[in-house]
């Protein structure tokens, strides 16, 4: 036992592919995926982490794959 | 599609409050009559009751995020009740010195079972969850018998049903659809021993309901259907 604890989270780039989808704003986005600007703004401060659906939805509107949408970093805390 | 949708949404909320509003001044303008005060009561519940019908509809128009933050809101309310209604019977036992009516215990073990139950059964499979919570409210029920009566035998013939309990729990795998049975005809029994035939006022039969005749009956039913299998 180290003490070392590690942290698995969960960091996403929705804000970067929408800026690369002809700069789309979160209202749009979120009208596209059913949901509030607020449920995509938290989304991209990584407030909030979406269901595996909605996480597919957001996906399928960026046209990206998931895995470079959504992917865990691991932090270790002392 | 979608902003008629959420107008509605919109108007149905407009409208509810609006009714919550008339429901308040209608309380204070309401005659003393039984049947005036029981309608009035059971149209309060049912308007009360509907935003969690709606949440719990397919077609919610929260979204996820919104359903989260219900929830967590609705779970930071609950502690915060739990809280209160702690500090009030304590401070209401140390200023008069008696224990806090029948009303208070009723309202403040009747929501923290069901959330036990709710999250065994949602969690655990449900002989694992029948077991946890045979043998627990048995061990407290004969803990409790044991306590009432100290040095007598009446202790015994109390003790006993409960101890029946632990063992029925602690048979849950191994036979699940007769412990679920025998579960069910001892929550059916309890319903007619403690609930039809006994003369305890209403709070303290909804107490009994939801402390001894709930987790017995639910863990039975629970057994019947699932059968071990995860809910």
């Amino acid at each position: 036992m180290s003490g070392i604890v590690y942290i698995v989270t969960m960091k996403n780039e929705v804000r970067y592919y929408r800026f690369m989808r002809d700069e789309m704003t979160q209202q749009e986005l979120a009208d596209k995926v059913n949901v509030t600007r607020q449920t995509i703004l938290a989304i991209e401060k990584s407030r909030f982490n979406p269901s595996v659906r909605l996480a597919m939805k957001i996906a399928e509107v960026l046209s990206v794959s998931i895995e470079k949408l959504f992917q865990l970093t691991e932090e270790d805390k002392e | 599609m979608k902003s008629v949708f959420g107008q509605y949404t919109s108007l149905m909320r407009s409208i509810w409050m609006m009714l919550v509003v008339i429901s308040i001044f209608l309380a204070a303008a309401l005659p003393q009559n039984p049947w005036c005060i029981y309608s009035y009561g059971a149209f309060v519940l049912i308007l009360l009751a509907l935003p969690l019908v709606m949440e719990f509809k397919k077609k919610s128009e929260l979204d996820e995020m919104q359903t989260h933050n219900t929830r967590l809101s609705s779970h930071i309310v609950y502690n915060l009740t739990v809280g209160l209604l702690i500090i009030i019977m304590m401070k209401d036992y140390y200023s008069q010195g008696e224990n806090a009516p029948n009303q208070f215990y009723m309202l403040l073990l009747t929501p923290m079972t069901v959330k036990l139950l709710f999250n065994m059964f949602a969690n655990l499979p449900a002989w694992q969850a029948a077991r946890i919570i045979t043998i627990f409210f048995g061990a407290s029920w004969t803990l409790f018998a044991v306590l009432s009566h100290v040095g007598d035998i009446v202790v015994v013939i109390e003790a006993t049903p409960f101890l029946l309990l632990i063992v029925l729990g602690l048979m849950t795998k191994k036979w699940p659809v007769i412990c679920g049975l025998l579960l069910t005809l001892l929550g059916i029994f309890g319903t007619w021993f403690f609930i039809i035939g006994n003369r305890f006022d209403i709070y303290m039969k909804i107490l009994m309901t939801s402390i001894l005749i709930l987790p017995v009956l639910t863990s039975g039913v629970m057994l019947l259907i699932r059968n071990g299998k995860k809910l």
